[in-house]
């Protein structure tokens, strides 16, 4: 009789071990089909998980919010693009241009456009290489930067950037940034918008981005949603309040739609 | 008369290099040895590098690509 029972036990204990292994592939397999959580800056961390370098973008079917927390960012999808590695041709600034260079597409969420324009930074790291900045500085830039973001506004303007080390100074046309301007209402100046960059790489998969489409947006006032990675330059400290009202960008943009009889649609699809 | 100015010089460096060279190094040293190789067609002017790196963009100038539109 004690060895039945102890046979019924051990029983027990492997049927329940089982369920209890089932259900966490289950749990997990249903988290998973979720996808990202978005949350406010206040509530608890989660994961992002990567899309991939070749899946296609989406953003978020939520109103626009505060930005939110992601735990575990998505890896940056990199290419060599045309010979130019990711780190374009300057070991100096590799980390910042790595970050310029991405080209991996996110699930976008959709923030308010003073979240960014008004998202504080460490004034220690302004102007410095990220080698130089201080751990706890690292520290509260990581916290945002990464984050896959969609802004909605106006264009205050468009230009087609010089030579720079992230494209491996081509001079060449195809290997120059897009510099935008995106400001909350359509009569803002330069002065309160947000910089937001259009790069090589992307912009190869795009035709219909180009700067005389884009000024036909400026001069419309057309409201445009911008997706694309939020990323801090600490280059440029000295045009705030001038050209920009923050050093914070969304760089790359890798989705520009423009609103039309309340739709978005993706610049792409527009005829230019 | 012992005279001596401080120049802000803005230089623009062509040519041709494989895309993952260090074009800013290859500009600057470039700049250096134009600078020692010339300075004996002067020899009553001793020229010195203080500083030299890429320029930063100018932000500033209007997109003449996109012209901001009016109040802009």
């Amino acid at each position: 009789m004690p060895n039945q029972s102890n046979q019924s036990l051990i029983r027990i204990v492997i049927v329940a071990g089982l369920v209890i292994v089932a259900l966490i592939v289950l749990l997990r397999f249903v988290a998973r089909r979720r996808g990202p959580e978005v949350t406010g800056p206040n509530a608890p961390p989660v994961s992002a998980p990567p899309t991939g370098a070749r899946a296609p973008g989406r953003v978020l079917p939520l109103p626009p919010g505060p930005l939110p927390l992601v735990s575990v960012k998505p890896e940056s999808g990199e290419i060599t693009f045309d010979g130019c590695p990711p780190e374009g041709d300057s070991q100096r600034q590799a980390d910042l241009n790595r970050a310029k260079n991405r080209v991996d597409e996110g699930e976008y969420v959709p923030v308010q456009f003073d979240a960014i324009a008004g998202l504080t930074w460490p004034q220690g790291i302004e102007r410095q290489r990220r080698g130089n900045w201080w751990a706890a500085d690292v520290a509260l830039v990581e916290r945002y930067q990464g984050i896959p973001v969609a802004v909605e506004g106006y264009l205050a303007g468009a230009k087609q950037e010089g030579t720079e080390s992230p494209n491996c100074h081509g001079d060449d046309a195809r290997y120059r940034d897009f510099h935008i301007w995106l400001v909350a209402n359509a009569n803002d100046d330069r002065s309160r918008s947000i910089v937001v960059e259009v790069t090589p790489r992307v912009r190869a998969n795009h035709p219909n981005w180009r700067t005389d489409v884009l000024g036909q947006i400026v001069k419309k006032d057309q409201r445009v949603r911008i997706s694309g990675w939020l990323m801090l330059d600490p280059e440029h400290p000295d045009q705030i309040g001038k050209t920009r009202a923050t050093i914070w960008e969304i760089h790359p943009v890798m989705q520009i739609e423009v609103q039309q009889q309340g739709q978005w649609v993706p610049l792409d699809k527009l005829g230019g | 008369m012992r005279k001596s100015i401080i120049l802000k010089v803005k230089l623009k460096v062509e040519g041709d290099a494989a895309p993952p060279d260090d074009f800013e190094q290859i500009a600057m040293q470039a700049v250096k040895d134009i600078l020692a190789a010339g300075s004996a067609s002067r020899p009553l002017l001793k020229v010195t590098l203080k500083a030299s790196g890429e320029a930063p963009h100018d932000d500033d100038a209007a997109g003449a690509d996109a012209p901001a539109s009016p109040g802009k």
